[in-house]
């Protein structure tokens, strides 16, 4: 059943990336999508694979797990290739037919781009496959923090986050009863016009929000009967510390980044820039 | 008449629900399952007007299976009417009125015929006209289970369902609502099958005791039958009634002979002579 | 100064109670689509109570009766609009946040409905939400939970997640929660109505035991007159009014009042009163099958004894 939200399926390992501190993560995650955006030829998208290879084969989640998440981007990768390949009008065309203009330099782009796309799904997989929601929770929250000082309520963000965590699936078991419910009194999901079926939804829909408010109303006395005060600062029975598997974590992704930018600041300069470089 | 033949049924995890049930509901009866929660009570109820399918296995409804091709599972629904535990999960209308009235028209009637049907329901359960106009959610608990359970007889249906029906009522509430069903099923002629956790609700009201246990059929029978299988009854957690109980201690102690006893009014009937 | 405190001081230490009720009344304001007020309705009517340190206490009444109500202003959820309530002597004010925040964590309260009262996404992170509220410091914190959790015995869930638990260990799992703010009474507002008869009656014993052995104090909300039979004092509501007070005895023999108070008589006192209208001999303050043969063989063999 649905007792369980995967925000992007975690997977349960015990390696040294599962247990690096959610921050080291998320900078990992955005120096990655920021390498792979620079890179813009097969030389640096290798580069960027390799990485993720790597990475994979430390945290022991197995490939073929990974690799699921793709499928559900499959359709979007096609299409943003096709529409490069055949709608790209910078280069000279080989074949022009009305709008329709294919030209190496666009199938190129095309290739560059799904490549692109393919390798930012699995590169940022990789924090939700490593991190429990919560971890990431409350990572956001420490890496956010700083914006506590412009009045920024990242405390109370954060914990709604983790509510709407362990709500979803009980909002989404109590759809299957009212549905269930509904449909005893003949509620008819499957035919008539498309007016009819959303109006079909009505009777799902109604006491599905009256339930949810009454869960918030009840929610909300429970934590305040729990000492819960918004705007007082809370602690935590689990601080994130740093620990030196953590310095490490930062010193390698710092390492990353630096040779990735030189690499493509002396392509640059060397005037090697392109489809097969970078 | 409704027939489980040989009926399993496993989650998507292969977790067994239901194994290999076997049961036969008559026309008329007053029917009880009892079983802990996860013993698959909820699962067999909800195959009964099939919103489950089993993995194998065959249900019937007088005499046809369900789950042939061609068998207008919807219209189902309307004959056999299933109540489920929480009200709050069927009430949507602005009014009393218009959500009994719900069931009806989607089977087809007109407003007038649905109107009707759903005063007579509302009737049935004890809502006084007065309450008709006002909003669903404004009803007490006990209110509201009525209504979810006017909802469904509005459907004039031949077998009513009902999971849990008087969890979470008050003692007055539930005490009416037992004997407003025991009436309905008299006065219409309707066959009930309630899930309870009160063996004593069970006992004075049902002449058909299912027992489930981690989904297997444990006890099938007269409530007699059931019910003096004290140990059976303990080995799953469960329990007999008090009145078995008190009569067995007395029984033990010699006061009184012969105990076949199974609810306070008999329980009472034979010792009021001795003193 | 406040009078009516100048009217309590008077009493003197006499009067020194761990929970103190004077004259509390909580209006309900009925609103109409406009929010114009149509109506204004007493849910607690003038109702005084004392509660000792150490009690188990039982408050019975019907839906809409106001005790989930008081239960609410003992939790300083809500404040009298006339009357006051006094906690280990000190007045409760909305005003005093730092008192209220104090008795929030004296008097820990277990609601109705399991999911709705449960925030953490696995149970010890559940646990852990109340000392983490009150700001205290990683160490102490773990310490607390690692105790509530054995207290309630569910240290062995503690990375689950609450969805994968019965309606039973959710609300154990609430008890825990409170308990790891060091509690001197736990509330339960109905907190066994939505639970089967077995989850019930391990929740109940392990509030019991808690009672028992860490002193703290038990106050029951329930229309359930069976799970009470063991409180050391039952107040019964009625229309926001308190319809009576006394032993469990005391309340249970005074059919009148069940009748009023919408109450149920336990099945077997039910029948012990039956057989006492047919012979007076027969005592009637029985709630268990060994107490009724007891008393049914005591009777049975007089009556022998005298043919």
């Amino acid at each position: 059943m649905f007792r369980e939200i995967t925000l992007g399926q975690y997977y349960a390992a015990d390696s040294v990336v599962h247990k690096l501190d959610p921050r080291v993560k998320l900078l990992g995650t955005l120096i990655y999508i920021i390498s792979v955006l620079m890179a813009g030829g097969l030389t640096g998208y290798f580069i960027a694979a390799i990485a993720y290879i790597i990475v994979m084969k430390i945290s022991r989640v197995p490939f073929s797990f990974a690799l699921r998440g793709l499928k559900s981007v499959f359709w979007i990768v096609l299409m943003t290739f096709l529409c490069n390949a055949f709608f790209y009008t910078g280069g000279t065309p080989f074949i022009k037919y009305g709008v329709i203009s294919i030209s190496i330099s666009g199938i190129e782009y095309g290739i560059s781009m799904a490549v692109r796309l393919v390798l930012l799904v699995l590169g940022s997989s990789i924090l939700t496959l490593t991190t429990t929601p919560n971890e990431l929770t409350y990572g956001l929250e420490k890496a956010f923090s700083f914006l506590c000082k412009v009045n920024v309520p990242v405390q109370e963000i954060a914990l709604m986050m983790s509510i709407a965590l362990r709500f979803i699936p009980i909002l989404i078991e109590e759809t299957d009863k009212i549905m269930k419910a509904q449909a005893s009194r003949g509620t008819d999901f499957e035919t008539g016009s498309i007016i009819k079926r959303v109006q079909n939804y009505i009777p799902i829909i109604i006491p599905l929000f009256i339930s949810a408010f009454r869960r918030a109303g009840d929610l909300a006395l429970a934590m305040e009967s729990r000492c819960y005060r918004t705007g007082y600062p809370r602690t935590k029975m689990y601080p994130l510390k740093y620990n030196s598997t953590d310095g490490s974590g930062y010193t390698v992704l710092l390492i990353y980044l630096s040779l990735f930018t030189l690499l493509k600041c002396v392509l640059i300069y060397i005037g090697k820039t392109g489809f097969f470089t970078m | 008449m409704i027939e489980f033949e040989n009926v399993s049924y496993c989650y998507e995890d292969d977790k067994k629900v239901l194994e290999d049930i076997t049961i036969k509901i008559e026309d008329g009866d007053f029917v009880g399952i009892i079983g802990h929660t996860g013993s698959g009570k909820s699962t067999l109820i909800q195959m009964m007007n099939g919103l489950l399918k089993p993995d194998t296995g065959t249900i019937k409804y007088n005499g046809k299976n369900i789950f042939e091709n061609g068998y207008d599972l919807r219209e189902l629904k309307f004959h056999v009417g299933v109540v489920f535990q929480y009200p709050d999960y069927q009430l949507f209308e602005t009014t009393v009125l218009k959500d009994v009235m719900y069931g009806p028209l989607n089977m087809g009637m007109t407003q007038n015929q649905a109107m009707e049907a759903a005063k007579n329901a509302l009737n049935l359960v004890g809502i006084s006209d007065e309450k008709f106009k006002k909003s669903p959610f404004e009803l007490s608990g006990g209110e509201k289970k009525k209504v979810s359970i006017a909802g469904i007889l509005a459907m004039n249906p031949e077998v009513l369902v009902l999971d849990e029906p008087v969890a979470g009522l008050e003692p007055e509430g539930r005490r009416n609502l037992l004997k407003m069903l025991e009436k309905i099923r008299k006065e219409n002629n309707i066959t009930i099958v309630m899930v309870s956790h009160s063996m004593e609700n069970v006992a004075d009201y049902c002449n058909h005791v299912i027992v489930m246990n981690d989904g297997k059929l444990e006890l099938n029978g007269t409530p007699e039958d059931v019910f003096m299988q004290a140990e059976k009854l303990e080995k799953m957690g469960l329990s007999s009634t008090l009145a078995y109980y008190i009569m067995r201690e007395l029984q033990n102690r010699g006061i009184v002979t012969d105990n076949k006893t199974i609810t306070m009014k008999e329980a009472y009937a034979c010792l009021e002579k001795l003193l | 100064m406040d009078v009516q405190l100048l009217f309590f001081r008077n009493f003197g230490v006499e009067n020194m109670s761990f929970i103190r009720i004077k004259n509390l009344v909580h209006q309900f304001h009925m609103k109409d689509a406009n929010g114009e007020i149509t109506e204004i309705y007493n849910a607690i009517d003038d109702v005084s109570m004392q509660i000792e340190e150490g009690q188990l206490i039982a408050i019975l009444g019907r839906n809409g009766s106001g005790k989930s109500t008081l239960a609410r202003h003992l939790n300083n959820l809500l404040f009298p609009d006339e009357g006051a309530i006094w906690i280990d002597d000190i007045k409760i004010r909305q005003e005093d946040e730092e008192n209220v925040w104090n008795n929030r964590k004296k008097i820990g309260m277990v609601f109705q409905n399991p999911d709705n009262q449960i925030i953490g996404t696995t149970v010890e992170e559940d646990t852990a939400f109340g000392p983490e509220n009150i700001g205290l410091e990683s160490e102490r914190i773990k310490k607390l939970v690692s105790d509530a959790l054995t207290a309630v015995n569910m240290e062995h869930k503690k990375n689950i997640s609450p969805n994968h638990l019965s309606g039973g260990q959710k609300q154990k799992v609430a008890v825990a929660g409170i308990l790891a703010l060091k509690p001197k009474c736990i509330v339960l507002d109905e907190a066994t109505s939505m639970l089967d008869p077995h989850s019930r009656k391990e929740l109940l014993k392990l509030v019991m035991e808690l009672n028992k052995k860490e002193k703290i104090t038990i106050i029951m909300i329930t229309h359930n007159m069976e799970e009470v039979t063991s409180a050391d004092k039952i107040f019964v509501m009625n229309k926001g009014k308190l319809l009576s007070q006394g032993s469990s005895s005391e309340i249970f023999n005074n059919s009148e009042i069940i009748k009023e108070a919408g109450l149920e008589i336990p099945e077997i006192m039910e029948l012990a009163i039956k057989m006492h209208n047919k012979n007076p001999e027969f005592k009637t303050g029985l709630f268990t099958v060994m107490e009724f043969a007891n008393e049914f063989e005591r009777v049975y063999n007089d009556k022998r004894k005298q043919e």
